[in-house]
């Protein structure tokens, strides 16, 4: 008997489940594409199970907050059946899912496919696009992927899709505007294939870290209809790898949605589904976001100044609310446009200056930065970057040791000349001095 | 692609003393003191690490394989820890690949015992650092006229304190942590080298 609705366990795998009726609970729309692709089967089912994913990713809570920082309120046991067409082959892959999953979001995923199919269905497409036509890029509306599809317009052969994915409309509109500007400053055109997903049951659950899977799921099925073996992921090495600010971050609280693994997993699967080769490019994957910034050429600063980093920017979904200039997210954009000489573009937060109770995000990074410069001062660099942050080995595959290293150096040294931008002291930055190799011995 | 990153910055209450101390310029005794009290009471609350010297062992045998890198779910994609695999034990498992990492040519050279004390103070420092220092950093840092670099000075000499080694040697003995208490103040403060840690395994 074919199935057209997923069911999750809210309460845990073994209580009782509930129907997550597509239209209804959760949409997946692709009717606002421009060029509104002829899904095959096989993407229209990694869409649908990405977001059946992602819908119950964000329906199930995680323990109480207080808790959640000590690491062990952090993880669930998740369980969900998608009807998907081809279910035999979801069934091969479901180890390698369930190992990425666990990876994205820390959880425990018990994953169940069943016949049937969900919303998205065969049509025609409205713009029909040749593969030799095109290139299929990740586009998310904030500055990595502005500047990255910018700089791959510049010299581009063949007019680019950029697959976006979005929540709310503001999100959208503002994806559209970038586009729209980018477009009108170079020799090709940037098509928007924009996928709408909207959960319209309460969402109890803010971190939302299977998002990754999400957004790189709506690129990789975008390729499979234009019928392309590649897909271009613009983001920086700082921002894609995230160690942890603070030793008391774990796992994926520091979240990995375009980590070098989660970019390779990711890969694989892809491979596994399809039985064909396929690659996700990740260009800047040893730059700093400065480094991405510089690279972009200036004919795009008005799409640059359009883009949002913020944590929150789009989530708020409130027309003209403005980044709040503080999280993380903002803080990174404001060091790399700075360190990028691009100061002029750095506005439209809700503060320019942090007061002390925004500080919390900027103090972390700060704590991060000391030890960057304490381990790379290091005789031997690269051992320090690993002694002190060993989650950097899971990058290593994609990046070598000393890419990685070079990496991490460069963005040490673009702080140097930030203070003031955040009314830090200048003597808060005297750079620790440098320590000998291993001092120890047994 | 942002998603919100969690900064854990509550701190448990035996770490607020340590806090007190370093806001009120306290000397590194008093801090040392306050540290291996708290120490104490989060390894006992979390039940230590029960794996400690399976993972020692792991971490001996592969530096003395002259494999590079420990494979304890850090490096291979296809690894799902399972649930109930603690954090203490997913600390202990970084450390240990972070000693092997650092300082593999003195691990392969390591007894048995001599590489579970190494792992065991690596890990109560780590462990100072994860439920307490950098939470405390974050909340000092809100007053401007502290300085990053002098802060980390100054943990980092609490850190190397006999008693924390001292308490190390007894974790080490106790991995479960069951009833474990932190030592009596020692006599003399002065010897605050990094070999002084080791002097106290004896």
């Amino acid at each position: 008997m074919n199935e057209a609705t997923a069911t999750y366990w809210p309460a845990g795998p073994h209580q009782p489940c509930e129907p997550l009726q597509w239209g209804t609970d959760l949409r997946l729309d692709d009717r606002r594409a421009v060029g509104r692709l002829d899904l095959p089967d096989l993407a229209a089912d990694l869409l649908e199970v990405a977001t059946a994913i992602y819908a119950t990713d964000r329906l199930v809570p995680r323990g109480p907050w207080r808790r959640r920082g000590y690491g062990d309120a952090w993880r669930r046991s998740l369980r969900v059946r998608i009807p998907v067409r081809s279910s035999r082959l979801w069934h091969d892959v479901r180890p390698h899912l369930t190992a990425m999953l666990s990876w994205l979001t820390d959880d425990v995923w018990t994953l169940e496919f069943a016949a049937g199919q969900g919303p998205l269905a065969k049509q025609q497409p409205l713009l029909p696009l040749s593969p030799s036509e095109v290139d299929v890029l990740l586009f998310s509306g904030g500055l990595d992927s502005t500047a990255g599809l910018a700089g791959d317009l510049s010299g581009a052969a063949r007019d680019i899709i950029a697959v976006s994915v979005y929540t709310n409309s503001r999100m959208q509109a503002r994806q559209r505007e970038i586009l729209g500007v980018l477009s009108r400053t170079a020799h090709r055109r940037a098509l928007p294939v924009q996928y709408k997903v909207q959960l319209r049951r309460k969402e109890r659950e803010d971190s939302q870290r299977s998002r990754g899977f999400l957004f790189l799921a709506a690129g990789v099925a975008s390729a499979w209809a234009l019928r392309r073996d590649r897909l271009r992921v613009h983001e920086n090495g700082i921002g894609a790898i995230n160690l942890p600010y603070l030793r008391s971050q774990v796992g994926s609280q520091a979240t990995r949605a375009v980590h070098p693994r989660t970019v390779t997993m990711m890969e694989q699967l892809a491979r596994q589904l399809s039985g064909r080769p396929f690659t996700i490019e990740t260009p800047h994957l040893a730059m700093t976001k400065a480094e991405l910034v510089l690279a972009c050429p200036a004919v795009a600063d008005g799409a640059l100044g359009l883009s949002i980093s913020c944590d929150y920017g789009f989530a708020t979904r409130i027309p003209k609310t403005l980044a709040c200039g503080a999280c993380t997210s903002c803080l990174l954009r404001r060091q790399a446009l700075h360190a990028a000489r691009r100061s002029d573009l750095d506005r439209g937060y809700r503060a320019n200056e942090l007061v002390e109770e925004d500080r919390d995000g900027l103090n972390a990074m700060l704590w991060q930065l000391g030890r960057l410069r304490r381990c790379l001062g290091r005789s031997d660099a690269w051992g320090g970057l690993l002694a002190e942050f060993p989650q950097v080995v899971c990058a290593s595959p994609r990046l070598g040791p000393e890419s990685l290293t070079r990496l991490y150096r460069a963005y040490v040294d673009e702080w140097e000349d930030l203070p003031p931008l955040f009314g830090i002291s200048q003597s808060a930055h005297v750079p620790a001095p440098r320590e000998g190799g291993s001092a120890n011995a047994l | 692609m942002p998603d919100v990153d969690l900064l854990p910055l509550a701190l448990p209450p035996r770490w607020k003393g340590v806090h007190n101390y370093l806001v009120d310029g306290a000397g590194v005794d008093d801090v040392a003191r306050a540290t291996v009290r708290a120490l104490a009471q989060t390894l006992r609350d979390v039940h230590g690490a029960p794996r400690l010297c399976e993972i020692a062992e792991q971490m001996r045998l592969a530096a003395h394989a002259a494999e590079y890198e420990l494979d304890l779910g850090l490096s291979s994609p296809t690894v799902c820890r399972p649930r109930g695999d603690d954090i203490p034990t997913m600390i202990a498992e970084q450390v240990a690949s972070s000693l092997l990492a650092t300082r593999r040519a003195e691990l392969a050279l390591a007894m048995p015992e001599q590489a579970l004390q190494t792992l065991a103070l690596e890990l109560v420092r780590e462990f100072a650092r994860h439920y307490g220092f950098d939470r405390i950093a974050v909340l000092l840092l809100r007053d401007p006229q502290e300085h990053p670099v002098e802060l980390a000075a100054r943990i980092d000499l609490a850190l190397k304190h006999p008693m924390v080694a001292t308490l190390a040697k007894h974790f080490a003995g106790n991995p479960t942590a069951k009833n474990l208490r932190a030592p009596s103040r020692p006599g003399s403060s002065s010897s605050i080298s990094l070999d002084a840690d080791l002097e106290t395994f004896g």
